[in-house]
């Protein structure tokens, strides 16, 4: 199944005005692996997405729950 | 996780374990092969591959070892029955493979080769039930 990657996550980086490198350098990640989270093509273990969540001002919630009109 | 070393993030970290996993998978299949063929094809002795025997053993050993020290693999509920299944199954096994290896010889010999299968796999399947007790134990610790 394709997945539509996540949206939430990149616009709330873009609110920020953080590109993927300064995302993934605050994370501590490579900005391939954001660029994967966000195409939807890696699923990060939930310390990385506190890290992402904590950095982006946001909750796990905001970022990564999925409502069933989402899917 | 952060990225550390070489400054691999948990997704390289993952990838390269898959890569190892089936690699190492790979390996122990080729020298298994390896074996059979110095065996079949060019007529070696035992004794002329026993290194990579050897090798191999203590590879596939340590491998179970560390999958159930570390949780690995589920041990489930400790049984004494499960253990002694897994025992009896190992020693018989053993024995059959060496009867088979050693038909014509003298049934001494054979006795003397089933006690040497015999101390083999009570030691292993101990040192793995020992191993899968600590293994569990410290999870446990880590838990609480």
């Amino acid at each position: 199944m394709k997945t539509t990657g996540n949206m939430k996550m990149k616009l709330a980086r873009i609110e920020m005005g953080l590109s993927q490198q300064d995302l993934a350098d605050q994370v501590e990640v490579t900005r391939q692996t954001i660029g994967l989270i966000e195409s939807g093509n890696y699923n990060p273990t939930l310390n990385l997405c506190a890290r992402i969540a904590r950095t982006l001002g946001r909750t796990l919630d905001q970022l990564f729950w999925e409502d069933a009109k989402d899917e | 996780m952060s990225r550390k070393g070489i400054g691999l993030d948990e997704r390289n970290r993952a990838i390269m374990g898959k890569i190892c996993t089936i690699l190492y998978t790979a390996t122990i299949y080729f020298l298994v092969g390896d074996i059979f063929y110095r065996q079949i094809i060019l007529h070696q002795t035992p004794e002329q591959f026993e290194d990579i025997a050897a090798l191999m053993t203590a590879n596939v050993l340590a491998f179970i070892g560390l999958m159930l020290y570390f949780g690995g693999v589920s041990i489930g509920r400790f049984s004494f029955t499960k253990l002694f299944a897994g025992y009896a199954a190992f020693l018989v096994l053993g024995i059959v493979f060496t009867t088979i290896k050693y038909w014509g010889h003298p049934a001494s010999f054979l006795f003397d080769k089933a006690v040497i299968v015999f101390t083999i796999c009570t030691i292993m399947v101990a040192v793995a039930a020992l191993v899968g007790y600590l293994g569990k134990r410290r999870i446990e610790r880590d838990i609480e």
